[in-house]
């Protein structure tokens, strides 16, 4: 009898074991991706009829940038996938693709004639080492916007052409009541990046010396003036000196002049969810005009075993119907330019002249330098140490050059 | 002789998962930690195929003469230094009202044990909530009660952030020291109490004569778990102030030193500093804990 049961116990475990297998054919397979929360496949229909159609199954996970850093480098360093498809945003060439985590696509874009590779902008970015590490999802300039309706009001006709002209009206937007806080800028890297490449600073040179810190930079102007809006001018609220971005403070109705991407009036201009719609427009970066971009892309795990479902899960996603079901839901221009013109063409892509233009003024920050990510989060601490008072703009400069030339020792030791 | 050595296997055995749990998970952990102290190890340094090397005890000079280590000490100790007093009389007076006989006594019991039962990443969101300069509860409130003319950013200045962290804290560990000095006043014998009255003391006599010594060890236990507790404050700070949910940034004006440490090991990927200044975090937690428990053990003596 025991034997009996037992031989029956182990039948029933293993046909428990083997049911979900069986169910789906034996076909299917259940893969990864992890991503920032405006990474997850936004229509659900479109990405269920993928998952049926293919019989992979996705699971998404949704986690902060940083968060998903760490996730990616802990994992990624002890020789686990993360996820099988990893989503690469920000910080993801510093922190993901220049330690070697990312799968070389080249062997699967060669393989993959309907990619269409060639529609896709930007794939020289995410080209690290003469390899493909990444298919780009969406391009992001980033950019300024401002309220047109609330900059008319203060009696101003035009955007500002220089930065000292945005002071100054910013000042007279505060004076005239117009808001109390006119412009929306965080207390982070990117707003001085943002300022610096405008007012002409390269900010590094060939050989990766920071000549942000030279005598008389514009840099260092630049931080001067971001570090004044905050402490002396007071044209920034207080509450962008802890908060990461100034979108939901825009949003929310504070500030006439915006820190913004390429993009960004798709958002902006959502009565739904933005006080400041419709009246929001871009404007072409002050002075000399430059920026940098942020484009984002998709790849797989060099420690992924399931590359090639991994694989046809990065195609769908790239393809028009999903780029588009992004750009509608979170207003993320796509790296197809077939896509984009189609989008110019009925009229979606609001202000793409002045994006057109701004796109010819893009410097690029050394963002695969494999220190860049703990650089950078040290250039946000010494900008919030210096709007609260605990450095001069000038102190904060010096800290960060000098941070960057340990870095650069500590990693080409 | 025989029966002896049975019952021994028997103990050994018992104590034996035990043990192995404690070998797997604390001292390996612990030693491997210690170890790894002692080496430049870092991914990102020295890649997927690279090796660390053997630094010594270069990581813990490193950390030492780093002002952002003492940095985050000191005000890791600001914090313990508003927690621990607001906490305890909190504590106390939630205990001694509680202790009293009244019609709802269990309900509003539980209800005392809610903040602790939440997870501290939950309250700190919701301090964060109330505290939000555009639409914060506490803004909300102030406003409608003519307290204040508009909305005020609360966490605007780096000592104000310092000081609704603490705020967030106690709120969230009230409730322990709660517990713990409720069971305490319950203790105490009830004819000692009698006693004092009897013999004319009053309240605020029979509390500072009788009360309050009988409750000092509970007081040392609260003070021991608490100041370790707050030493290693994270999840508050991480959702308060910390840039939480949206930030690649950690705040410099709350990164107290756990903080400093998530960001070494995990931002940084530089493990062997990291476990460096974990163990300098042990230590120093270690040595104020080693004093409450001596505190803890004349007191019972």
């Amino acid at each position: 009898m025991k034997v009996r049961h037992s031989i029956v116990f182990a039948l029933a475990l293993i046909i428990a074991l083997m049911l979900p297998t069986l169910g789906r054919g034996g076909a299917a397979q259940t893969i990864t991706f992890i991503t920032a929360p405006w990474g997850v496949p936004p229509d659900q229909a479109l990405f269920k009829g993928f998952q049926d159609r293919t019989g992979i199954t996705v699971q998404v996970i949704s986690a902060p940038s940083a968060e998903m850093y760490t996730k990616v480098q802990v994992a990624s360093s002890s020789r686990r996938a993360p996820a099988d498809v990893i989503f690469l945003t920000e910080e993801a060439p510093s922190f993901v693709v220049a330690p070697g985590y990312m799968e070389p696509l080249d062997a699967f874009v060669a393989k993959s004639p309907d990619l269409n590779v060639g529609d896709i902008e930007r794939m020289d970015f995410w080209t690290v080492g003469g390899k493909v590490q990444g298919i780009t999802t969406y391009v992001q300039l980033v950019m300024m916007d401002y309220n047109a309706k609330r900059l008319q009001a203060g009696g101003f006709s035009k955007p500002a052409a220089t930065w000292d002209e945005l002071r100054r009206q910013s000042l007279a937007l505060k004076q005239k009541g117009v808001d109390p806080y006119p412009l929306a800028l965080g207390a982070i890297d990117w707003s001085w990046y943002l300022m610096s490449l405008s007012a002409g600073d390269p900010m590094f040179d060939s050989g990766l010396n920071p000549v942000f810190s030279n005598s008389g930079s514009p840099a260092r102007t630049a931080m001067t003036r971001l570090i004044g809006f905050f402490a002396t001018d007071k044209v920034i609220t207080p509450d962008l000196l802890t908060k990461v971005t100034p979108h939901d403070v825009f949003m929310g109705g504070t500030g006439v002049y915006h820190q913004a991407w390429q993009g960004s009036l798709a958002v902006m201009n959502n009565a739904k969810i933005s006080k400041q719609a419709p009246d929001v427009q871009y404007l072409l970066m002050p002075d000399q005009h430059y920026t940098w971009s942020l484009d984002a892309a998709i790849g797989l795990s060099r420690f992924s075993g399931k590359k090639d479902a991994g694989w046809e899960f990065i195609k769908w996603y790239v393809s028009p119907e999903n780029l588009r079901a992004i750009y509608k839901a979170v207003g993320l221009v796509p790296s197809r330019s077939s896509l984009q013109r189609a989008l110019n063409s009925e009229g979606a892509i609001q202000g793409f002249d002045v994006m057109a233009e701004q796109a010819k003024y893009v410097h690029q920050l050394p963002r695969t330098a494999k220190w860049w990510g703990p650089w950078t989060q040290s250039v946000t601490e010494a900008i919030r140490k210096a709007a609260q008072g605990q450095l001069t703009s000038d102190a904060a400069v010096d800290a960060v050059a000098k941070r960057w030339n340990e870095l650069k020792a500590q990693y080409k030791q | 002789m025989l029966r002896i050595r049975s019952e021994e296997r028997t103990a050994y055995l018992a104590i034996l998962p035990v043990g192995l749990l404690l070998v797997l998970f604390v001292y390996y952990p612990a030693i491997s930690t210690f170890l790894l102290g002692l080496t430049d190890a870092n991914p990102r340094v020295q890649g997927l195929e690279g090796v660390a090397h053997f630094i010594g005890l270069r990581n813990y000079v490193q950390t030492l003469g780093s002002g952002e280590f003492w940095a985050s000490v000191w005000r890791t100790t600001l914090i313990v230094l508003m927690v621990l007093p607001l906490e305890l009389a909190i504590g106390l007076g939630a205990a001694m009202i509680l202790n009293e006989e009244f019609r709802g006594r269990a309900v509003l019991r539980t209800i005392a044990i809610i903040p602790w039962m939440l997870p501290p990443l939950v309250n700190g969101f919701m301090w964060s909530w109330i505290l939000n300069g555009d639409y914060g509860a506490l803004n909300g409130l102030l406003y409608q009660l003519h307290l204040v003319t508009g909305y005020h950013h609360w966490l605007a200045s780096p000592s104000a952030q310092l000081f609704w962290v603490a705020l967030a804290q106690v709120w969230t560990r009230f409730p322990f020291a709660m517990v713990v000095l409720l069971a305490g006043l319950q203790s105490i014998p009830q004819d000692v109490v009698e006693a004092a009255r009897v013999d004319g003391a009053r309240p605020a006599q029979v509390f500072r004569s009788v009360t309050f010594p009988m409750l000092l060890p509970a007081f040392t236990v609260v003070l021991a778990v608490e100041f370790i507790v707050t030493f290693q404050i994270f999840d508050v700070i991480w959702s308060l102030t910390s840039g939480g949910a949206a930030g690649q940034i950690i705040n410099p004006f709350t990164k107290a030193v756990m903080i400093l440490n998530y960001e070494v090991v995990f931002r940084n990927l530089d493990l062997g500093l990291g476990s460096a200044v974990a163990y300098l975090i042990l230590l120093l937690s270690m040595g104020v804990g080693y004093v409450f428990v001596r505190m803890l053990y004349e007191r019972g003596a």
